[in-house]
């Protein structure tokens, strides 16, 4: 029957946003205080007067495990299994630990889970906390009866697990093969080479991220459709299913891409990260493999969204460390071991230890997809975790057993410091010449000859094209710029190329080099500036003058009266009065006043920017500097709006709407009325404005006005009211008016010499 | 006794953001481009061009569009 991951239920323990000591404190105050203080008085029998407040008895749980005495008692009084638990917690640095998934670890190794967990928690060297939100952790030995929820999660103290070592397993392990032949072994880099191409990948372009933390659709795409990342392993025994979510998590892990905090980004690390990890990055990337619960290798990465506990990260540890019994001649048949297995936990190599429900949905992708929920055929699972992942990460080789043919493991040297179990690895071994660079610009790199260190260098300034038994990488302009950003000098890069190149540089790639450096000190972007600005070019001319010959950087003079400052700790203070400040992240202020003319603006220079300026000159014509009355400050500048300067602004694209912005936000009230009349004037729909001469009447009083406004044979043949006895009268109802009056026994006189008619 | 020196009045803009061209042509072409010309907030000088800082990105990758390689100095 063909299963999935179920995106509806189970458990999925995310990585712990905070510190694990913060971590193991915040489960502690999920707990009764009965069960903190029977904790407590493991420790040493304590008087009653000194039990702790409730409030405090976490921090006092944690504080007394920090004591380096009582730490080592707990630790001296474990059984073996305890022991062996809390060294799995610190080679798989990976808390919160599912219970469900500790617990099938340790049945692997032949420990029993349920009474070991207890004796861990009993002794504070583990919390424990449960999913749902606000519940209490009471019985610690209730809380593991019957059968384990799946939502439980175990948090080491961190002291615990720094003074932990790692314990191998006892007892009888899989039988030991005899004759072997055809021993195979990955040189580790293809992880890094991997991981190297996807940093160059990131830096081009960041990847973006749902709310969810899925990566966007063309992000994924993108990756998916590059061959370096997501192409076939060319010294796979076993192929990885969908490796790009692999690399990704593993670089994540290592911190070579970063998830920036407070946006949807993801991020490369600075160059920087090739210099100082490079040479630990093989067991920086084991350790992580060893934690990375997100991935499988018979599924590749759980569904979008699924919150499904996968099983096999829980069995890497297990397989590892039983390799970790034999000494280092010694080999284990993968069917010996999968047998022992077998043995140990029936079923431990099925999909999902919980939310596994509905059938399975393809994948896109490389790899195998949609694996049954059925335990696979064991072997396949143990050959997928150690001839696939184990074997390209270089932490197990291979051989074939004689005579019977059989796939037969052992751990390599960097499998057993990944374990913590022996000392670091050798270096590899290496040749100076491991690059043939070619005049188009591309360059073949020796893999045998190549280190972590130096994929790290060549990473840094040339891109990964292809990867397999040769490795190509090429020159670009692109490259080459992300070597500058990097911190790289064109020579530096010229001289990585010589050192390591088998033959002379060809001549066309150093001129190259040169020519796409020399472009980019063309233009330069200053994301956070520092500028000066002077009242006159003679200020500046003698500001540049004495400024100080041992300063860490020379300004640069950008414009008459304005000096660039690199590093704002080189400017001379001493010598400058600083009347004003602006810091460009902070919201524009307003420094704009207007005349009552309502077309001159004057800025106060104290609290003005170069944005405003910049826009002033936009729709306005300077009027020129008007002295300050305070002597040695800045002078005031005025700047006057005409039609000629609105009617440029509107033809540069200019819109009422953005005046309309910037007269508030810089001047703190509405555009001006001569500003509008003057828009209007410029504008398309500017209309001759017409000039006509009304006919007023004039009356003795108001209360004569507001009886012809009402009454019935005058009200209509009166127009606007200019005032409390004036009204304007249409031309076209002077007669109507007239007659209206007449009604009324009044007359009209017209403002003529002529005598005004009584009525009849 | 020697005069005092006299301090020189300036003002201070902190977290400017902007290009720097080598040559003025260079800026006017990066102002014919009318993309990007929408993203200058104005000119200082004849190779210095005033950018909004929110607008790093989209200055950036239009730059880059046309070509350029610009070095980046934070």
């Amino acid at each position: 029957m063909s299963m999935s991951i179920s995106t509806t239920s189970g458990p999925a323990p995310s990585p712990l946003p905070v510190s694990l000591a913060d971590a193991y404190r915040a489960a502690l105050r999920r707990y009764e205080g009965g069960t903190l203080v029977e904790i407590l008085m493991r420790f040493g029998p304590l008087p009653l007067e000194q039990v702790p407040k409730p409030p405090a008895l976490p921090d006092a749980v944690k504080d007394r495990l920090s004591d380096s005495r009582t730490l080592g008692e707990q630790l001296a009084s474990l059984d073996p299994g305890a022991r062996l638990a809390l060294g799995l917690l610190t080679i798989v640095d990976a808390a919160p630990w599912p219970v469900i998934g500790l617990a099938l670890t340790l049945r692997l190794v032949g420990v029993e889970p349920i009474g070991t967990i207890r004796t861990l928690l009993e002794r504070g060297l583990l919390a424990i906390q449960r999913g749902e939100p606000g519940a209490l952790v009471g019985d610690l030995a209730r809380l593991l009866d019957g059968e384990i929820a799946a939502d439980l999660t175990l948090i080491p103290h961190p002291d615990a697990l720094s003074a932990s070592r790692t314990v191998v397993p006892e007892g009888p392990g899989p039988n030991q093969c005899g004759q072997i032949r055809q021993v195979r072994e990955a040189d580790g880099l293809e992880p890094i080479l991997r991981l190297a191409a996807l940093w160059q990948r990131v830096s081009e372009t960041p990847l973006r991220q749902t709310q969810q933390g899925m990566l966007y659709k063309r992000d994924r795409d993108r990756l998916e459709d590059e061959p370096v990342l997501a192409g076939p392993i060319a010294d796979a025994l076993e192929p990885l299913p969908d490796m790009v979510p692999l690399w990704l998590a593993l670089a994540r892990g290592v911190g070579l891409v970063i998830d920036l905090p407070g946006t949807d980004r993801i991020e490369a690390a600075p160059a920087e990260f090739w210099s100082d990890n490079a040479f630990h990055l093989p067991q920086m990337i084991a350790a992580r493999w060893l934690g990375l619960r997100d991935w499988h290798e018979t599924g590749g990465a759980r569904d979008d969204g699924a919150s499904a506990l996968l099983a096999l990260p829980f069995v890497r540890p297990a397989v590892l460390l039983w390799l970790a019994t034999l000494d280092g001649e010694q080999w284990i048949a993968l069917d010996d071991l999968a047998a022992h297995l077998d043995a140990q936990a029936p079923g431990w190599d099925r999909l999902a230890l919980a939310g596994v429900e509905e059938p399975s949905r393809s994948r896109s992708g490389s790899g195998s997809k949609g694996r049954s929920n059925d335990p696979a055929p064991t072997s396949s699972a143990l050959e997928a975790i150690l001839l696939g992942s184990a074997y390209v990460l270089g932490l197990v080789r291979a051989a074939e057993e004689e005579p019977s043919g059989r796939q037969v493991v052992q751990l390599t040297p960097l499998g057993r410091y990944a374990l913590a179990l022996g000392p670091p690895p050798p270096p590899r071994p290496s040749f100076e010449h491991v690059l043939y660079v070619q005049p188009n610009f591309e360059m073949i790199a020796y893999r045998q000859g190549l280190t972590p260190p130096w994929i790290g260098q060549f990473s840094r300034f040339a891109h990964w094209e292809q990867l397999g038994a040769a490795l190509e990488l090429k020159l670009t302009a692109d490259s080459v710029y992300r070597g500058l950003e990097g911190g790289l000098t064109p020579e530096a890069m010229l001289k990585r190329m010589q050192r390591h190149s088998a033959r002379p540089l060809p001549a066309g790639v150093a001129e190259a080099l040169r020519t796409w450096s020399h472009r980019r000190e063309r233009i330069t972007y200053h994301a956070s500036a520092t500028l000066i600005e002077f009242a006159t070019a003679e200020d500046l001319e003698t500001a540049l003058t004495a400024w100080p010959e041992d300063a860490k950087t020379r300004p640069a003079q950008v414009a008459d009266r304005l000096l660039l400052v690199e590093d704002e700790s080189a400017i001379p203070f001493q010598r400058f009065r600083l009347t004003a400040s602006r810091d460009y992240r902070r919201l524009p202020e307003s420094c704009v006043t207007v005349d009552p003319d309502g077309v001159t603006l004057a800025l106060d220079v104290s609290r003005s920017d170069l944005f405003v300026e910049a826009e002033l000159t936009r729709f306005a014509d300077e009027l020129g500097f008007v002295d300050s009355h305070q002597a040695a400050s800045l002078p005031r500048r005025r700047f006057q709006v005409t039609p000629a300067s609105l009617s440029k602004a509107i033809g540069d694209g200019v819109s009422p709407a953005f005046l309309t912005r910037w007269f508030l936000e810089r001047t703190g009230s509405e555009i001006p009325p001569a500003v509008r009349l003057l828009l209007h004037a410029v504008g398309p729909s500017a209309e001759s404005l017409q000039a006509t001469r009304p006919l007023v009447l004039h009356v003795p009083s108001a209360d004569v006005l507001d009886g012809l406004a009402q009454h019935p044979a005058t009200r209509d043949s009166l127009g606007q009211r200019l005032g409390p006895t004036t009204v304007i009268v249409p031309d076209d109802a002077i007669d109507r008016l007239r007659r209206g009056l007449e009604s009324l026994g009044l007359s009209l006189s017209d403002g003529s010499n002529s005598p005004p008619r009584r009525p009849s | 006794m020697p005069p005092p020196t006299t301090r020189i009045p300036v003002k201070l803009h902190k977290n400017v953001s902007l290009i720097r061209t080598a040559e003025p042509i260079l800026a006017e072409e990066l102002l014919a481009r009318k993309t990007l010309a929408k993203l200058v907030t104005g000119r200082l000088s004849d190779t210095v061009l005033l950018i909004r800082p929110e607008e790093e990105d989209a200055v950036l990758d239009e730059l880059r569009r046309m070509g350029h390689t610009p070095r980046v100095v934070r």
